[in-house]
């Protein structure tokens, strides 16, 4: 897991050199609230699932750093990208990272979160390890990487059972951007935030 | 989800930690003799395991929309691991039993080459038909087909047409797109009072871009009369989504402005209240 972590750092594009060490008891805590400030959502019955859905992507929109996860996602193809095309991108993903995250969180209740651990990661963030327990399924690790930046403390990346999700996404369009560079990747992106979702 | 700290307990539910275990967690609870509305509410209330063994033997035996809702828990991972080939099959089956829905679904995923080989035939073949069957993301989809050249010659009147119909009936991208169209000549006669009037349809229906482009043209009087309070009250509502560009342009329109005006401006964008569109 360590390594996994490492490795997925070295690819982070900020310069980290810009901020401070993310102390691990405050990252947990962090963590800890993301729980708390999406609880009230998720136990309100009296609005839709697409209304409640739809609040928790402002929680996770101020809790991930979209920004970093994108250009991490991109690689060098965010430095051969114009600026319109950067912004593009970062509405794009945001929108695809968000639709994608709150609708994975939008239904789940009655599952247990433990809190095992947290330290520091390098010299600029924090790892918060913690334990998803439900009866009937195997208890399954996920990693949180953690830093404070200039917005407030940002999630990095998650790592589900080993999976790091920004490598997952690096993944999904390393394709695409082989074969059809970023005009291709924006026209993806726009087609995937289209789709209909579920019909009464 | 209750989260345990260390060795204490707290009664909290984790939602980022729920987003990442949904592929790994997955539920099923036995299927008993219930109708698609009882897989409505399970789904309503996150019981998207229960929704699923409703919905498959009703998909099973030929309800469409049962179909294209198991397609979607596929696609989507709800309470499962994401499968876009099982989505792909289920979503086909409803589409020939007549789903507009799951034709658009799949006529996007033959675009993407997600859980099909990339198919612009295929694609285009399957939203023309989701398109006649009045469904606006269809038609901005192949007006995009049209414009980028996908799997059909390049037409930006072609592009137009698709899209204006799409705008018409109130979808808020295509007013977008048909507000930057008309501004540039683009598959369309250029004009700026058309321009002025699509983006600002876009605008009311809480679209940032838009609001972004008609605070630009209430500021220099394209299209529209000047008026500067307006125009900072759309810039203020784009900025406040996050737009960039906006709040950059925000800022300088505010200088060029009296104190009582800005404030008439924050008043009426603090008013502001999206027209919702039922066209999705």
């Amino acid at each position: 897991m360590s390594r996994l972590i490492a490795l997925v750092f070295a690819f982070l594009l900020v310069p980290v050199v810009a901020f401070a060490q993310t102390e691990p008891e405050q990252a947990a805590e962090f963590i800890e609230n993301l729980g708390q400030r999406a609880v009230d959502v998720l136990r309100d019955q009296s609005i839709t699932l697409e209304e409640r859905e739809s609040k928790l992507r402002g929680i996770v929109h101020e809790s991930f750093d979209v920004e970093v996860i994108g250009r991490f996602v991109l690689a060098d193809f965010w430095k051969t990208a114009d600026a319109d095309e950067r912004d593009e991108f970062l509405v794009l993903f945001s929108d695809y990272v968000l639709q994608t995250y709150s609708q994975r969180l939008g239904g789940y209740s009655g599952q247990t979160l433990r809190i095992d651990d947290s330290r520091s990661h390098r010299d600029k963030d924090a790892v918060v390890e913690t334990t998803i327990i439900q009866d009937g399924t195997d208890p399954t690790g996920v990693s949180w990487l953690v830093r404070d930046t200039d917005k407030g403390l940002r999630i990095l990346d998650v790592i589900v059972e080993g999976k790091s999700l920004a490598l997952a996404q690096k993944k999904e369009f390393s394709s695409i951007l082989a074969r059809e560079k970023m005009p291709g990747l924006l026209q993806l992106l726009r087609l995937k935030t289209s789709k209909y979702s579920v019909q009464s | 989800m209750t989260i345990l700290r260390g060795r204490g307990k707290l009664s909290l539910i984790c939602a980022a930690a729920a987003v990442c275990s949904a592929v790994y967690l997955s539920s099923m609870t036995p299927a008993v003799a219930e109708d698609f509305t009882d897989g409505w509410n399970a789904y309503q209330q996150g019981d998207f395991g229960k929704a699923r063994a409703i919905w498959m033997p009703l998909a099973e035996t030929g309800n469409a929309k049962a179909m294209f809702n198991i397609g979607v828990i596929y696609d989507e991972g709800r309470g499962i691991a994401p499968d876009r080939a099982k989505a792909i099959e289920w979503w086909n089956r409803a589409a020939e039993a007549g789903h507009a829905q799951a034709m658009h679904n799949l006529g996007l995923a033959y675009i993407e080459g997600s859980g099909v080989n990339q198919n612009y035939d295929r694609a285009y073949g399957w939203l023309e038909r989701a398109a006649y069957h009045g469904l606006v993301r269809s038609q901005y989809s192949l007006g995009k087909m049209f414009e980028y050249g996908l799997g059909v010659e390049e037409s930006q009147i072609r592009a137009a047409l698709w899209i204006e119909r799409a705008a018409i009936a109130g979808f808020d991208r295509a007013q977008y797109n048909m507000g930057k169209r008309y501004r540039d000549g683009n598959g369309v006669e250029k004009d700026l009072v058309m321009a002025a009037k699509w983006f600002l349809a876009a605008a009311r229906q809480g679209y940032d871009k838009a609001q972004n482009h008609i605070g630009a043209r209430f500021s220099k009087g394209e299209g529209v009369e000047t008026d500067m309070v307006e125009a900072l009250k759309w810039l203020t509502l784009a900025a406040n989504q996050g737009n960039a560009s906006a709040k950059k342009r925000a800022e300088k329109v505010a200088d060029k402005m009296t104190a009582e005006q800005r404030e008439e401006s924050q008043r009426r964008a603090e008013a502001f209240v999206p027209e919702r569109s039922n066209v999705y």
